[in-house]
């Protein structure tokens, strides 16, 4: 059963995918186009018809897109710049959260009796652990659908302005306060043992994520314009 | 007979401000009223009239306010502004003196065929 307003739907949506119509340029195009149909169909042909000859009228996809472009170029940028300044938000918040981990697993570790490197491998692994469920939230929340569009609309909102304030403040006082208690609890030598296994985290840290990051970039390139159209 | 791609880059913007001179108007409505002045001749792709819809508003020669329409749908209608009328007035001159230098030249020159 032929359904138009799928159809215009689905039209919409694939118009949307490019980054470089935005939504109320879509709204606009959708209007031309019920017009046009209207219109057509009052001349006699079907609906179906109707919406095939609009559509070839209103310009294809690319090029739409690409007209489309010239006109709101400032905005896709400003665009890209949320969308890297929430992943630098992002990656600052795993950071600090996680080397809290690796503080608090540690001191944790030596109040439950263990001592030198071995509580050291506990905050390491405390570190590791915030590191990989901190990743995992924050794809998950990504994923969920209306989510993006969400966090790329509050990029500068007030409300977002003052959770990060709140949070930097909390996140302070808690670098503050763990070393803290750890010098107050914690002997010079154990102190030491537990220190240089947590400088082993550079090697993480500073090695493995850079890499892990470039391999995704890498894989995450879209494929070249001759590999799309199947040019040999 | 389609027109080229620069002449329809460049006639576009005369063509939107004097449809809009005639009163406000909508996206479709102008391009219908294209196609009726060249009785179908002139061919559009009418998905390009809005970037320059949206380019003439930037610069401040029309303005565009969001109306519901008779069928009930969200339309956006736009209206010329006084630096639009100016600068039709410009293009206008523009236009014309293209058109007389290339008309005298074929009328002292008839067509071959």
């Amino acid at each position: 059963m032929f359904d138009l307003n799928h159809e215009i739907a689905e039209w919409k949506q694939s118009l949307g995918q490019s980054e470089t119509v935005t939504r109320p340029d879509l709204d606009e195009l959708e209007s031309h186009l019920r017009d046009q149909i209207d219109h057509l169909s009052m001349s006699g042909l079907s609906i179906e018809e109707a919406l095939l000859v609009a559509r070839h009228r209103i310009g294809d996809t690319k090029r739409l897109s690409g007209e489309f472009a010239k006109v709101n170029g400032s905005a896709i940028f400003r665009r890209r710049l949320q969308w890297m300044l929430i992943g630098v938000l992002a990656y600052l918040l795993i950071f600090d959260l996680s080397h809290l981990a690796s503080l608090a697993g540690t001191l944790a570790a030596f109040g439950i009796g263990f001592h030198g490197s071995a509580s050291g491998w506990i905050g390491q692994g405390a570190q590791f652990l915030s590191v990989l469920i901190g990743l995992v939230v924050v794809l998950v929340v990504l994923r969920i659908p209306g989510m993006s569009r969400l966090t790329a609309s509050v990029g500068g909102g007030i409300g977002l302005g003052l959770i990060v304030i709140v949070g930097s403040l909390l996140l302070i006082a808690a670098r503050i306060l763990l070393p803290i208690l750890t010098i107050r609890f914690v002997s010079a030598q154990d102190y030491g043992q537990s220190a240089v296994v947590q400088s082993l985290s550079a090697l993480v840290y500073s090695g493995i994520i850079p890499i892990l990051v470039v391999t995704l970039l890498v894989l995450l390139r879209k494929p070249s314009l001759q590999q799309e159209i199947g040019v040999h | 007979m389609p027109l080229s791609k620069d002449l329809v880059a460049a006639s576009a913007t005369p063509l939107i401000l004097s449809i809009l001179a005639e009163g406000e108007s909508y996206g479709y409505a102008i391009t219908r009223r294209v196609r009726e002045l060249s009785a179908g001749q002139m061919e559009w792709t009418d998905g390009m009239l809005y970037p320059v819809l949206h380019r003439l508003e930037r610069q401040g020669l029309i303005k565009s306010v969001e109306k519901i329409s008779e069928t009930g749908r969200r339309r956006r209608y736009y209206h010329i502004q006084s630096r639009g009328k100016t600068a039709l007035d410009k293009q206008q001159s523009q236009w014309m003196l293209v058109h007389s230098v290339l008309n005298q030249l074929w009328e002292n020159k008839p067509c071959l065929t």
